[in-house]
C-alpha cells in the first residue's frame, strides 16, 4: 500500500515537467486538452494518495486501542500508516485544501472583475475599440465576452493584419480558453509540482488561437508577421508593470529560453505537424500508471480493513 | 426554440461582424489625417464579401462609435465629419489598468494578443522572419 502511494506521489512530481515537454510534439489544440486532463488527473491522484495514507493511520489507531485481532495485529501494523507519517500527510492535506480554497476565491474575484470590465463597454458587439494610444489587444470573458483593441494597435496593423488579430482573440472566447487555464491552475494550487503544466498550457492556448487565425487567413506566415508587428508596437508603447521571470536574462541565445512571442513565430514559420503518436502514447501511459497506483493502494487498504470489519466505524 | 432553429447561430456572427466593422472604420479614421464624412469612409473600406457596404450601414456604425465616445464629430454642411477622439491624457488606459490591477491574478483570465518582448526576443523574431524570407520561394 505504502509503496504504491509513494510512487504515485513521486509520479505527480515527475509527470508535470515530463508531460509539459511531451506536448511539444502535439498539435496545440490536442496539447491544451491533454495538459488540462493531465493536470486535473494528477491533482486528483495527489488528493487520493494523501487520503489513503490518512485513512490507513486512522484505522491503525482504531486497531491499536482494541484488544482483539491478535492474530492479525502484526501484519496490520506493518501494512497501515505509521502515526508520524499520518500527521505529515494530514498537514500536507490541510495545506492543499487551504491553497485550493484560496485559489478558488482569488480566481472567482478575477472572473467577477473580468465580467465587470467586459460589461463596462457600451453596446453588445464583441469587438470594442478604445482610444488608448498604446498598442494593446486582449480578450476578456464576460456577457458578452469582449475583444478589446486600442487605437494604437489599429494604427500599427494593416487591415488584413487586423483580421488575423481578431480571429486570434475570437478563438480565445469561442473555445473558452480561460476555463482550460483556470482548471490547470486549480490543479497547480493542489500540487505545486504541477506548475510546469500551467506554463505549457498558457503557451499552447496562444498557439491554438494562432493556428485558428492561420486557418482563417489561409496563411501561417501572415499570422507570424502580424504577431511580430503587434509585439514590436506594444513593446514600444505599452508601459507594463515589471513581471517576474520576464526579465532580461543576459546571454540568452537560443529559442528554447526565449519568451513566448519568438516561439510562437518560429512555430508558425515551420510547417504544421500532426500529433506524434509516440508522445501521445507516453502521456496516456503516465496517466494510466497513476490510476493503477491509486487503484492498487486503495485496494490494499480495503483488503487490510476487510480483516477488521469494525475498524473506522 | 422555433426562433433558434430558424436562425442558427446567425445572431452572434452578425454581432461579431459589426464589431469588426467598427474596428476597421476606426482604423481608417486613425490613418486619415483629416476628419472624414461617411461617403469618404465608405470609399476607403475594402469591399465585403457581398459587395460594397451601403452608405446607411456606414452612417449607422459611425453614429454608434460617436455614441461610444470613440469618435468626435463636427457638422459640415448637411453631413458630419468624424475623427478619432484624442486621448492625450491616456484616461481610458489608466481606467483600464486600474480595473486590471484590482485583479490579483489577471493573466489567466485576460488573454493578451502579445505579451512581453525583450530586446533579445525582438532581435530573435527579426532573425526568424529574415531567415524564413531568405529560405522561402
Amino acid at each position: 500500500m505504502h509503496d504504491d502511494v509513494y510512487v504515485c506521489l513521486a509520479l505527480t512530481a515527475i509527470a508535470g515537467p515530463l508531460v509539459s515537454v511531451l506536448v511539444r510534439w502535439l498539435r496545440p489544440r490536442t496539447a491544451t486538452v491533454v495538459l488540462t486532463v493531465t493536470a486535473v488527473s494528477l491533482a486528483v491522484a495527489t488528493w487520493a494518495s494523501l487520503a489513503i495514507l490518512l485513512l490507513g493511520a486512522l484505522a491503525r489507531l482504531d486497531i491499536g486501542s482494541d484488544r482483539g485481532y491478535v492474530a492479525h495485529r502484526a501484519s496490520l501494523m506493518r501494512g497501515l500508516t505509521r502515526p508520524e507519517l499520518a500527521s505529515a500527510a494530514a498537514l500536507v492535506m490541510v495545506c492543499v485544501a487551504v491553497a485550493s480554497a484560496a485559489f478558488v476565491i482569488r480566481r472567482g474575484r478575477a472572473f467577477v472583475a473580468s465580467f465587470a470590465h467586459a460589461s463596462s463597454f457600451a453596446g453588445r458587439e464583441r469587438v470594442v475599440v478604445t482610444p488608448q494610444e498604446a498598442a494593446d489587444a486582449y480578450a476578456v470573458p464576460g456577457r458578452p465576452g469582449r475583444v478589446v483593441v486600442s487605437a494604437g494597435m489599429l494604427r500599427a496593423l494593416d487591415p488584413t493584419d487586423l483580421q488575423v488579430l481578431l480571429a486570434h482573440e475570437h478563438a480565445h472566447l469561442n473555445h473558452r480558453h480561460h476555463l482550460h487555464a483556470t482548471l490547470v491552475r486549480l490543479a497547480v494550487a493542489a500540487n505545486p509540482f504541477l506548475r510546469p503544466l500551467a506554463r505549457a498550457a498558457d503557451f499552447q492556448i496562444e498557439r491554438w488561437a494562432d493556428e485558428i487565425a492561420a486557418q482563417e487567413a489561409a496563411s501561417r506566415h501572415h499570422v507570424a508577421t502580424t504577431i511580430s508587428k503587434a509585439a514590436v508596437a506594444s513593446s514600444r508603447t505599452l508601459v507594463r508593470r515589471p513581471t517576474l521571470g520576464l526579465g532580461i536574462a543576459p546571454g540568452r541565445r537560443s529559442l528554447r529560453s526565449a519568451g513566448p512571442v519568438p516561439r510562437r513565430v518560429a512555430a508558425l514559420l515551420a510547417p504544421a505537424t500532426p500529433n506524434n503518436p509516440v508522445a501521445l502514447g507516453a502521456i496516456v501511459a503516465i496517466l494510466l500508471l497513476g490510476a493503477l497506483l491509486v487503484g492498487e493502494a486503495a485496494g490494499d487498504l480495503a483488503g487490510l480493513l476487510a480483516v477488521v470489519p469494525d475498524a473506522l466505524t | 426554440m422555433v426562433e433558434a432553429s430558424a436562425r442558427p447561430a446567425g445572431q452572434p456572427h452578425h454581432k461579431r461582424a459589426q464589431g469588426a466593422l467598427e474596428a476597421m472604420i476606426t482604423k481608417i479614421l486613425l490613418d486619415a489625417d483629416t476628419p472624414l464624412n461617411a461617403g469618404e469612409v465608405r470609399d476607403r473600406l475594402p469591399d465585403a464579401d457581398e459587395g460594397p457596404l451601403s452608405y446607411s450601414t456606414v452612417v449607422t456604425v459611425l453614429t454608434r462609435l460617436h455614441d461610444k465616445q470613440v469618435l468626435d464629430r463636427t457638422r459640415d454642411g448637411r453631413a458630419y465629419r468624424y475623427a478619432p477622439v484624442t486621448d492625450g491624457a491616456g484616461l481610458s488606459a489608466r481606467r483600464l489598468n486600474d480595473v486590471l490591477d484590482a485583479v490579483s491574478d489577471r493573466d489567466a483570465v485576460l488573454t493578451r494578443f502579445v505579451d512581453g518582448l525583450s530586446a533579445h526576443d525582438e532581435a530573435l523574431v527579426r532573425r526568424l522572419l529574415e531567415a524564413h524570407r531568405a529560405a522561402g520561394s
